[in-house]
């Protein structure tokens, strides 16, 4: 027979909580706005909304080629340098890897008709270029969205990229995991786009919300009472409570070509994929791939990453699973360990 | 009576305001229906039915040349006795009709979700009591319930999320927002035009302008992947793909 709840202890855990929490609250409340991406870099040119950005070296150059990083279009890339004791950024400039970023901005209405093509076959390929120009030859490491542009790439445009990272990239869209996907096919994207012009970034933010609605509200702002006087842990909650609400709004036709395309068509893994008025073949792609997957992915589902393993044409391709989330492979208590398994494959002959 | 009779009053006014002679007969004619009413007690029978049915379609039939059909949010389609707007001010109560019906189906598709919705949060909420009830709870804290909750919440949902069910009712509900969005833009966009403001539509069409002639002022740049294979040209006789000399 099971035995009722002791009612009394719960009062008292119930008070303790909720002190805890005022506490946080307290915390919080005394917390300047937060610092995020203070990885010192330089502008190497700026095309429209977009800018590239080359990090300063800080450790003895490994003498490799530069590595391009292409973030997704949603949210900002300053999660990869969240903060100094969490940043994938700095974690590869210590391992001497000379790091450039390509930030896409935050798109206003002069973009909404920008076309997914635009971002792949001008903006990557302007990226690439300019790093090739100045060490004949460029790595790519895209991450999530930006993965699977950078895939996009790698395929139209093999001979200019040496090596290939994705992270928590997705390629195979429909698979049955995919809860985002499966939202997203009965999604009139057409109407969308017309009425709304550019998708807001609120609107992303909800339907990400929705994916987990009660861990990623409910129990997050309950786990603050963990925190109680922390002030470096409630600062570190706020950075990246910060992140995940500051998204830009997507620029309206490239967004309708992403999720028409990859979403409903799952056209780059069938080989239907056509970007600037060319097929997108990923048995092109047979330069090395490092494909950096999370096992607890709600938005990348494992299941949408690998089949990059029988999609692509290469022969060096490789397997990373790191033990997390979506956001939890830069920023968790592990993710320390991603930069010098990037940076190894990257020298590895 | 509060619709417009069709010939009364001047344009964009109601019934109410104008045609004296008519709200006379109206008024006539609802005092022949309550006598039908008061010979046969409460229950007015088929024929009072259909004589008040005659009346309302008759006398309370909002005018065309009047203002917009008084607002109902009961369906989404038309009642069948309002005619189509016309006149002068045709347009507007067309955006305006445009409106009412979308939040009238976006009122139904989120209902729709909701009652999903609730079935499986019913479901959920009892298998929760049902594990707590099998569970010793004498050691467990307020924390691990609420964590175990959560779990089952998530779970619930997870469920109801992927199913086919709900994926069409959330599309349905987007797709009635987007349709309220669009009213609403319709609206405010000819009160721009009126005020002699750029319109969304005006601003779009000029960043779209740009936007080609920055496309068109771009230099072109040679492919290197294969384009996709046309009826002229057969895929055996295209010639291999040009490797792309390094810059």
């Amino acid at each position: 027979v099971s035995a009722p709840p002791d009612f009394d202890a719960w009062l008292r855990e119930a008070t303790t909580l909720g002190e805890r929490l005022a506490s946080a609250s307290r915390t919080l409340a005394a917390l300047d706005d937060v610092d995020v991406g203070t990885a010192p870099r330089d502008a190497v040119y700026t095309d429209g909304k977009v800018t590239l950005w080359r990090y300063r070296s800080v450790a003895k150059p490994s003498g490799q080629p530069p590595l391009l990083i292409v973030y997704a279009m949603v949210n900002r890339p300053y999660v990869l340098d969240l903060q100094p004791d969490r940043s994938l950024i700095r974690g590869l400039l210590r391992e001497g890897v000379d790091v450039w970023l390509l930030d896409w901005g935050t798109p206003d209405r002069a973009d909404r008709w920008t076309p997914l093509d635009d971002y792949v076959c001008r903006h990557i390929d302007r990226a690439v270029r300019r790093l090739s120009d100045e060490h004949g030859v460029a790595d790519l490491l895209g991450v999530c969205q930006g993965g699977t542009l950078s895939l996009c790439y790698a395929a139209l445009e093999p001979a200019n990229v040496r090596r290939l990272v994705t992270m928590v990239t997705p390629v195979d869209f429909h698979t049955p995991e995919n809860l985002l996907a499966k939202w997203a096919r009965g999604l009139d994207v057409d109407r969308l786009v017309e009425t709304l012009g550019n998708v807001p970034g609120e609107l992303l933010n909800a339907t990400f919300l929705a994916l987990m609605p009660f861990r990623l509200t409910l129990a997050k702002y309950a786990a603050l009472a963990d925190d109680g006087n922390d002030s470096q842990a409630l600062a570190n909650f706020l950075r990246m409570e910060k992140w995940i609400f500051d998204s830009p709004d997507q620029p309206g036709e490239a967004f309708r070509g992403f999720v028409t395309q990859l979403f409903q068509r799952n056209a780059l893994a069938n080989g239907t994929l056509e970007l600037g008025g060319r097929v997108v073949d990923l048995k092109r792609v047979k330069l090395p791939i490092l494909n950096v997957y999370a096992t607890r992915d709600h938005l990348v589902p494992p299941s949408a990453s690998r089949p990059l393993a029988r999609l692509c044409g290469s022969r060096a391709y490789r397997e990373v699973a790191f033990p997390g989330g979506h956001i939890g492979i830069y920023v968790s208590s592990r993710a320390g360990e991603l930069p010098g398994t990037v940076a190894a494959w990257l020298r590895a002959p | 009576m509060s619709g417009a009779g069709p010939f009364g009053g001047a344009p964009g006014m109601g019934f109410t305001g104008g045609g004296p002679g008519l709200e006379a007969l109206a008024g006539l004619y609802r005092a022949f229906v309550e006598s039908l009413r008061a010979a046969s007690g409460s229950a007015v029978g088929d024929r009072g039915r259909e004589f008040e049915a005659f009346g309302a379609r008759f006398f309370g039939a909002p005018s065309p040349f009047g203002a917009a059909p008084a607002f109902d949010a009961t369906s989404a389609a038309p009642a069948p006795h309002v005619v189509p707007a016309l006149g002068p001010t045709r347009e507007h109560q067309r955006r305006l009709e445009c409106l009412r019906v979308a939040i009238v189906r976006l009122a139904a598709a989120q209902q729709a979700q909701g009652a999903l919705l609730a079935a499986a949060g019913a479901q959920a909420g009892a298998q929760f009591l049902g594990d707590l009830a099998a569970r010793d709870l004498a050691g467990d804290g307020l924390r691990a319930t609420f964590d175990r909750w959560i779990e089952h919440a998530e779970a619930a949902w997870q469920q109801l999320a992927h199913s086919a069910e709900w994926c069409e009712a959330q599309a349905r509900t987007f797709d009635a927002a987007l349709e309220l969005r669009a009213a609403q833009q319709a609206i405010a966009d000819d009160a721009a035009r009126l005020a002699g403001l750029p319109t969304l539509r005006d601003v779009d069409a000029l960043h779209r302008r740009l936007r080609d002639v920055e496309s068109a002022a771009r230099p072109t740049k040679k492919p290197s992947a294969p384009k996709r294979p046309t009826k002229a040209k057969s895929a055996a006789a295209r010639p291999a793909p040009r490797r792309k000399p390094r810059p």
